[in-house]
């Protein structure tokens, strides 16, 4: 790869990532100055696209109601039934019981 | 954001009326994203507030994907629900909104699997209600669609890394990660793909 290329793609990298944290910097005078400005513009035109509130809003009551039911029922950690526990744990401890009755 | 985060009261009320319990009001703002994620595994609170902080940048990276607010606000959802239903999976290797974008990338692939191949890239079509006045709104439209058809002649890796690095607001590593790819390798893709654009946009007499 080109190094100059790479330069500039680093130099690219870090006055985007300086844009996204609000702070104020001056693009690099390497880069073009028609490429910075569509930077500026993209990340704008980004920021102005919101999601549809009624629509998260119902998607955020559909997930808590999932999240819940998966707490109270977490089938994806143990799909063991309490009542069915091993027989022959039950049986020996049964046999215990009567040999000592006995 | 605003407008959805105003709803949040809304949904937690909504939510409360239908199951019945009572949330409580948790602060989660000191803890990151993936102690949350952590956590999620047996508290809600803790993945609503994970939905809360990456909503946004989801459905965003789908709108500029798909071209469609419906299609964003779908693939959003089964995102969403897939993150919930293998926040077990999720071993804290890499940042958990890489892992969640990765879940999305794979949503998306999806869908264009399935897609009827007629349907063409007609971005901001359907956009809901509660936006900017008409013809705010039609400006944005006008710009959100001659950005979606330049971005469709970029190769498929340059359009992805604009995407994930731009528009959901992905850091290099991150998007490296969802793209399988080295950071330097995406730097490049965005180095190049912007070039790319703004040649795109030029051809095409189409100004921001």
């Amino acid at each position: 790869m080109n190094t100059r290329q790479e330069m500039l793609a680093e130099e690219l990298d870090i006055y985007l990532t300086a844009l996204q944290a609000g702070r104020k910097v001056e693009p690099p005078a390497s880069l073009p100055a028609a490429e910075t400005d569509l930077l500026a513009d993209l990340l704008a035109l980004s920021a102005a696209q919101e999601p549809d509130p009624a629509g998260m809003a119902t998607l955020e009551t559909r997930l808590r109601i999932t999240a819940r039911r998966r707490v109270a029922a977490p089938s994806h950690v143990s799909t063991r039934q309490p009542d069915k526990q091993p027989r022959s744990r039950e049986r020996g401890f049964q046999m215990k019981t009567f040999a000592f009755l006995a | 954001m605003h407008g959805y985060k105003r709803n949040v009261k809304c949904a937690r009320m909504q939510e409360e009326r239908m199951t019945g319990i009572k949330s409580p009001l948790k602060d989660f703002s000191q803890q990151a994203d993936e102690q949350l994620a952590r956590q999620a595994r047996g508290d809600p609170d803790a993945f609503a507030e994970l939905f809360h902080r990456h909503a946004a940048a989801v459905n965003r990276y789908l709108f500029f994907k798909t071209g469609s607010a419906d299609d964003a606000q779908d693939l959003t959802s089964q995102t969403f629900l897939a993150a919930l239903e293998n926040i077990e999976r999720y071993r804290g290797q890499g940042s958990w909104r890489g892992w969640l974008f990765g879940i999305a990338r794979h949503k998306l692939m999806d869908h264009y699997r399935q897609r009827r191949p007629d349907v063409g890239l007609e971005l901001a079509h359907g956009v809901h209600d509660s936006q900017p006045a008409p013809e705010e709104q039609a400006g944005l439209n006008l710009q959100f669609d001659q950005v979606g058809r330049a971005l469709q002649r970029l190769s498929a890796d340059q359009s992805e890394a604009l995407c994930c690095r731009v528009f959901a607001g992905l850091s290099a590593a991150e998007t490296a990660r969802v793209m399988d790819k080295s950071e330097a390798a995406v730097k490049m893709l965005v180095f190049r793909g912007l070039g790319k654009l703004r040649e795109q946009l030029a051809l095409t007499q189409e100004v921001l």
